[in-house]
C-alpha cells in the first residue's frame, strides 16, 4: 500500500466535498420549495467545482451549463409557476417514517461496505502522518479496487480530455447513443409539450396548416 | 453498412422514422387515418426488418448495438407486442379522454424505438439511453388523459417512482464501471472474473433493484397497481407488454453474458431468489381482494414477473433464459387479450372508471356472449391450466429451476398458480352464474345498437381475437415458441 | 489525482446519493422529490468522473455527458407532468394527490 500525502488539491477537495454535503442536505431539509431549488444550484455550482478540480473540465463546463443553467431554470420557474408557497405556514416536511430513515441509514451502510477498505487506509493514513505537499501527485493505477485491469499500465500521464477525443468518442464509438439522444429530447419534446398544454395554449393551433388557413383567410376576408 | 449493422438499426431507424413522420404529417394536416396507417405500417416494417437470415451473432457500431439471435426474437416480439398494443387503442383512447392522436401515436412509436434500443444495448450507455427513452415516453403516455385525474396521478407515481430507480440503475452501472475500468458488455464480461472487489456486488444488487422497478417485483412494485389502473388501458397494456418484453430482455442479456460468473452468481442469486419468491406471492395474494379488475391484472403482472424471474436464477446451461423467454412471449399475448378485453368491455359504456370494478362485469355472459367467452379462455391461460399457453410456460419454468437446483422454488410456483386460479374464477363465476342486479337502471341498448358498436370497435376486437386464437393453438401446439425461445439463446 | 482523492470522493457522492434517497423518501411537495432524484444523478455523476479520473479512461466522462442529455430530457417530462397534475389537482403535495385507493 502506497503511503498517502495530502497536497494543496486535497485540501480543496475537502472543502468543496464538505460544502457540498452541507447544501445538498438543505436541499432535503429547506421548508420552501425555492429555497431547496437554490441550495440545488449551489450543490450542482459545487460538484461542478470538483469537477474542475479533477480536471475534468468539459464536464465540468457542462455542468454548470447544462444542470445548474438550463435544468434548474426550469424548476424555478415551475415552482414560481404553481405558486404553490402561497400558503407557506403549512409545513411541507413530513415527519421521517423510522422505515424510509431506516432504508437509508441501511443502504448507507451497504455503500459504505463497498468502499470500506479504502476509505479506511485513507483516513488512518491521513490520522497517522501526513505532510503538505507540492501540487502535482502522480497517479498510480494499482490499488484495491482494480487489479490489473486499468486499461493502461502505470507510468501514464493524467487523463487529458480534449474536445478531440470527446468527439471521436460521441460521434464514432457512441454514434448510436447519441443519435438515440436527440430521438430522446424530440420524444420528450413532444411529451411534454402535450402534456402541459390547456385549452387556451394548445399544442396545435387550429391542428395543422390547412386549418391554420382556413382561419387566417377568413378573417383577413 | 455492413448487413449486420443494417440488421440492427433498420427496426430502429424505421421506428424513429416513423415517429417523425407522424409529427409532420400532423402539422401539415393530413387526416388520422393516413396516421393511423402510416403507424401500422412502421410496426409492421419494424416486424419484418428485425428478422436476419442464418448464423449471426456480431457486435456492431464500435460496441454499442448487439445483432444475434436474441436481439432478433426480443426485436420480433416487441415489434408484434406495440402493434398489437396500437391496434387495441383504436377508438378506445378517445373514449378514455385522450383527445389528440399524433402525439400518442409518435410516443407510442418512440418507446418502441426505446424498447428495441434497449433490448440490443451492448454498453452501459446504450443501455441507459435507451432505459430512459423507453421509460420517458411511456410516462407520458400513462399521464395521456389530461382531464382525468387518476391518469395524471399514475403518470406523477410512474415518473417519481421510475426516476427514483433508474438513478439506483445508474449508480450499479457506475460501479462495475469504476470496479472494470469498461463500458461495454464484452470487455466486462472477459474481466470479471479475475476480479474480487466488492464493488462488483454492489453494482449488480443495484442494477437488479433498478430493473426490479421496471419490471415490478416485489418489493419495488408499490408503483404498479395504480399506474396501471389509472392509465388509459392501451397504455396499460403496452407497459405490462412492452416495457417487461424490453426490460427483461435486456437484463437476461446483461446478467447471462456479464454477471454469470459463478462466484458473482452465488452473491446476488439469494437476492434474486428472495425477490421472485416474494414477487409470487405477495403479486397473487393481494390479487384476492382486489376490487377493480385493472389493479388486479395489475397484481397478477407481478406475479407474473415473479415467475419469469425465476428464469434468472437458472441462467446458462440450465436453460433458464430460454424459458424466461417463452414465458413472456406466452404472457404478452395473454395480457394483450386481457386488457384487450377490458378496454372493449368498459368502453361500450359512458362512465369509464365504474366499469373498471369487477362487480360490473357480472351477468356479462348474458349480455356480451362473445366477450365473456373470450375473457374465460384468457383467465383459464393466464392461471396455468393446461392446454393453453400458460401451463407449458409454466411448466417450462418449474423444469428448469428444478433442474438448477431450486426445487423449493418451484413448488412455491406451483402453489402461487393453485392461489392464482382463486382470483381469476372469481371472475369468470361473477361473469356466467351471477345475475346482475342492477340490469334495469342502467342504460339498455337496442339490438341494433349494440350490433352497430360491435361492428364500430372491429379492429381491437379483431386484434383480441387473434391473441385469444393464438393461446389456444400455441397451447395446444408450443413448438414455433419453443422454438424461438431457443432460439433466442443459442 | 491520488487514492486519497478516489475515496473521499467516493465517499462524498455516497453520502449525497443516500440525502436524496432520504429526500425522495420523506419530503412530500413533488417539485422537491424530483430535486432529491437530480441530487441523486448528480453524486452518480460525480461517481462516474472521479472513477473516469483515476482509471485514465474517458468512458465515465463521455457517460456523465449521455447521463446529463438525459436528465435534461427528464427534467422537462417530469415538469410538464407535475404541471399537469397540478391542474387537476390544484396542488402538488403528494399525499393529497391520491384519488387512486392505495
Amino acid at each position: 500500500m502506497n503511503t498517502e500525502s495530502l497536497s494543496i488539491l486535497n485540501i480543496f477537495m475537502f472543502i468543496l466535498g464538505g460544502l457540498s454535503l452541507v447544501s445538498g442536505l438543505g436541499v432535503v431539509l429547506s421548508r420552501k420549495s425555492l429555497n431547496s431549488a437554490l441550495c440545488l444550484v449551489a450543490t450542482m455550482f459545487l460538484i461542478a467545482g470538483q469537477f474542475a478540480l479533477m480536471r475534468a473540465d468539459f464536464i465540468a463546463t457542462l455542468q454548470v451549463m447544462l444542470y445548474a443553467g438550463a435544468i434548474m431554470i426550469l424548476f424555478v420557474f415551475v415552482i414560481m409557476l404553481l405558486g404553490v408557497e402561497k400558503d407557506a405556514e403549512k409545513l411541507s416536511f413530513s415527519v421521517p417514517s423510522y422505515f424510509s430513515i431506516s432504508f437509508v441509514f441501511l443502504f448507507f451502510g451497504i455503500l459504505f461496505f463497498g468502499f470500506r477498505d479504502g476509505i479506511i487506509t485513507s483516513a488512518k493514513s491521513i490520522v497517522e502522518g501526513s505532510y503538505l505537499d507540492q501540487l502535482e501527485s502522480t497517479t498510480e493505477p494499482i490499488n484495491n479496487f482494480v487489479t490489473g485491469t486499468s486499461s493502461n499500465p502505470v507510468l501514464v500521464p493524467d487523463l487529458v480530455v480534449t474536445p478531440k477525443s470527446i468527439g471521436n468518442s460521441i460521434l464514432v464509438d457512441q454514434v448510436v447513443s447519441f443519435q438515440a439522444i436527440g430521438i430522446l429530447l424530440l420524444a420528450s419534446i413532444v411529451g411534454a409539450a402535450f402534456l402541459a398544454q390547456t385549452k387556451k395554449a394548445p399544442l396545435l393551433p387550429g391542428r395543422g396548416l390547412k386549418a391554420m388557413k382556413e382561419k387566417h383567410g377568413s378573417s383577413t376576408n | 453498412m455492413s448487413p449486420a449493422e443494417l440488421a440492427a438499426a433498420s427496426p430502429l431507424i424505421i421506428t424513429a422514422t416513423g415517429a417523425c413522420l407522424v409529427l409532420l404529417l400532423e402539422v401539415l394536416g393530413f387526416s388520422s387515418l393516413i396516421r393511423n396507417f402510416v403507424v401500422i405500417c412502421t410496426f409492421v416494417l419494424c416486424l419484418l426488418t428485425s428478422f436476419r437470415l442464418g448464423d449471426f451473432n456480431d457486435v456492431v457500431f464500435s460496441g454499442s448495438l448487439f445483432s444475434d439471435s436474441l436481439t432478433m426474437i426480443y426485436f420480433a416480439a416487441i415489434s408484434l407486442a406495440g402493434l398489437f398494443t396500437y391496434l387495441i387503442s383504436f377508438k378506445a383512447l378517445k373514449g378514455e379522454g385522450v383527445t389528440s392522436g399524433a402525439e400518442t401515436d409518435s410516443l407510442f412509436l418512440f418507446s418502441t424505438a426505446g424498447a428495441l434500443l434497449l433490448v440490443s444495448a451492448a454498453n452501459f450507455i446504450t443501455l441507459f439511453v435507451g432505459f430512459e427513452l423507453l421509460s420517458l415516453s411511456v410516462y407520458a403516455l400513462s399521464g395521456s388523459a389530461l382531464k382525468q385525474k387518476a391518469s395524471s396521478e399514475s403518470a406523477m407515481k410512474y415518473f417519481i417512482m421510475g426516476s427514483f430507480s433508474s438513478a439506483f440503475l445508474l449508480y450499479g452501472l457506475a460501479l462495475i464501471y469504476g470496479a472494470t475500468g469498461f463500458i461495454s458488455y464484452a470487455e466486462i464480461a472477459a474481466v470479471i472474473p479475475s476480479i474480487r472487489s466488492q464493488l462488483i456486488i454492489l453494482g449488480v444488487l443495484l442494477i437488479m433493484f433498478g430493473f426490479s422497478f421496471k419490471v415490478s417485483l416485489v418489493p419495488f412494485h408499490v408503483w404498479t397497481p395504480d399506474v396501471y389502473q389509472g392509465a388509459p388501458t392501451s397504455v396499460t397494456a403496452f407497459m405490462a407488454v412492452v416495457v417487461k418484453l424490453a426490460a427483461f430482455g435486456a437484463f437476461l442479456r446483461l446478467f447471462s453474458y456479464c454477471f454469470s460468473d459463478p462466484i458473482l452468481f452465488e452473491s446476488w442469486s439469494k437476492v434474486g431468489w428472495l425477490l421472485a419468491v416474494l414477487s409470487m406471492t405477495v403479486g397473487n395474494v393481494l390479487a384476492i381482494q382486489q376490487k377493480s379488475i385493472k389493479r388486479m391484472l395489475a397484481y397478477s403482472s407481478i406475479a407474473h414477473a415473479g415467475y419469469v424471474f425465476i428464469g434468472f436464477l437458472a441462467l446458462g446451461q440450465n436453460g433458464g433464459g430460454e424459458a424466461a423467454t417463452y414465458y413472456l412471449l406466452a404472457y404478452s399475448f395473454m395480457s394483450i387479450a386481457s386488457f384487450g378485453l377490458v378496454s372493449l368491455i368498459s368502453n361500450n359504456t359512458k362512465e369509464q372508471y365504474d366499469m373498471d370494478s369487477i362487480a360490473s362485469y357480472r351477468g356479462l355472459g348474458e349480455k356480451k356472449p362473445l366477450y365473456a367467452l373470450l375473457l374465460t379462455i384468457v383467465l383459464i391461460a393466464l392461471s396455468g391450466m393446461p392446454p393453453l399457453i400458460g401451463f407449458i410456460g409454466k411448466f417450462f419454468l418449474f423444469t428448469v429451476a428444478h433442474e438448477a437446483g431450486y426445487t423449493g422454488l418451484a413448488i412455491v410456483a406451483a402453489i402461487n398458480s393453485v392461489i392464482s386460479l382463486y382470483y381469476y374464477l372469481n371472475i369468470i363465476v361473477q361473469m356466467y352464474f351471477t345475475k346482475d342486479e342492477n340490469a334495469s337502471a342502467k342504460s339498455e341498448l337496442g339490438s341494433e345498437e349494440m350490433i352497430k358498436q360491435q361492428v364500430q370497435m372491429s379492429i381491437p376486437k379483431f386484434v383480441v381475437i387473434l391473441c385469444t386464437l393464438l393461446i389456444i393453438v400455441f397451447g395446444l401446439y408450443n413448438r414455433p415458441l419453443y422454438l424461438a425461445a431457443e432460439l433466442a439463446f443459442r | 489525482m491520488n487514492e486519497l482523492g478516489l475515496h473521499f470522493n467516493l465517499l462524498i457522492s455516497a453520502i449525497l446519493f443516500c440525502i436524496g434517497v432520504a429526500g425522495v423518501l420523506t419530503r412530500k411537495n413533488t417539485i422537491v422529490i424530483f430535486m432529491c432524484i437530480e441530487l441523486m444523478l448528480n453524486a452518480v455523476n460525480l461517481t462516474l468522473v472521479t472513477f473516469s479520473v483515476y482509471l485514465n479512461n474517458i468512458n465515465g466522462q463521455i457517460f456523465v455527458f449521455f447521463v446529463m442529455a438525459v436528465a435534461a430530457a427528464e427534467a422537462a417530462v417530469g415538469l410538464a407532468i407535475i404541471l399537469s397534475v397540478f391542474r387537476n389537482f390544484l396542488t402538488v403535495e403528494s399525499d393529497e394527490v391520491a384519488e387512486l385507493a392505495g
